[in-house]
């Protein structure tokens, strides 16, 4: 019963510090993304993947790297994953809805962003879920580009 | 050669001429402006006395809208002071539409304030969010 509880803490211990390992690492690609090294970015957001392969927010930001890097094709088939795979997790919805934005996917970003507010229990991504609606009601019909054609491009709707 | 006498009846009358070649334009003018007061005359006189006579309400409206015309286009039977005018007109006509450019001109750039406003706003809500995810981030 002892070793079985020291062996739990003991996992615990190790995975509070892969999970702070992680964290560094997202902080890390985040400040990369800011100087525009792209590169950087990725290489700390793989680490922090693999640092905490179970929580949404190191894919998530991967799609954001993407998204970042003008690769929208690629960010919106990551983030279309991490919305699967993490449903309830508001960071993928949000960027998810960021990249349908500016690929002029409109109505589908509007979607994304009604699925954002309703699994965003704490309010965590208020302001910027608030910011992409006003956006989104502001958006001059005639500025937004037309719907890429995805299906061309190797990316299924 | 024979020789021109001055005096003579025949210069005279040409000297006369010339003067009065001369003096033409002013006459002209003249002429131009006593006409100009006639017709505003007249036209005010047919607008105001017209209704009074039967059937004389449509050539009431018709000296009404001829003298609207003259009002609209000072000078129109003037002669002299009349380029001027019309200079005048032209360029007022041109401030008109260098105003209404200015004022596009200025809408179009408070439209892009307000877009890069909302942009600037959204990148720097968008940064603070993800840092606090960030730091957030538990199992």
């Amino acid at each position: 019963m002892h070793r079985t509880l020291e062996r739990r803490g003991a996992e615990d211990t190790e995975l509070s510090q892969e999970l702070d390992a992680a964290r560094l690492e997202l902080r890390r690609a985040w400040l990369q993304l800011g100087y525009a090294d792209i590169e950087g970015a990725r290489g700390s957001c793989e680490r922090a993947k693999a640092l905490a392969p179970e929580h949404p927010l190191p894919h998530a930001i991967e799609g954001a790297i993407e998204q970042a890097a003008g690769n929208l094709k690629q960010a919106l088939a990551l983030l279309r994953k991490v919305t699967r795979r993490w449903p309830d997790a508001p960071c993928g919805h949000i960027y998810y809805a960021e990249t349908c934005l500016l690929m002029g996917r409109v109505r589908q970003g509007a979607r994304a962003l009604d699925h954002a507010r309703e699994v965003d229990h704490d309010n965590h991504w208020l302001e910027q879920r608030e910011d992409l609606c006003a956006l989104l009601e502001n958006l001059d019909a005639a500025l937004i580009p037309p719907p890429l054609e995805l299906e061309t491009l190797g990316v299924s709707e | 050669m024979p020789k021109i006498n001055n005096n003579s009846p025949a210069n005279a009358n040409l000297a006369m001429e010339q003067q009065r070649a001369n003096n033409a334009p002013d006459r002209g003018e003249k002429f131009g402006k006593v006409l100009s007061g006639v017709a505003t005359v007249a036209l005010k006189t047919t607008a105001t006395v017209a209704p009074l006579v039967p059937g004389g309400v449509i050539v009431g409206k018709a000296a009404e809208g001829v003298q609207k015309l003259r009002e609209n286009r000072p000078g129109g039977l003037e002669g002299g002071p009349q380029d001027e005018i019309d200079k005048m007109w032209a360029m007022q006509q041109e401030n008109q539409v260098f105003n209404m450019q200015y004022m596009q001109l200025q809408q179009e750039i408070q439209a892009d304030n307000r877009n890069f406003s909302t942009m600037s706003n959204l990148l720097k809500v968008r940064h603070d969010t993800a840092k606090s995810a960030i730091n957030n981030m538990h199992a």
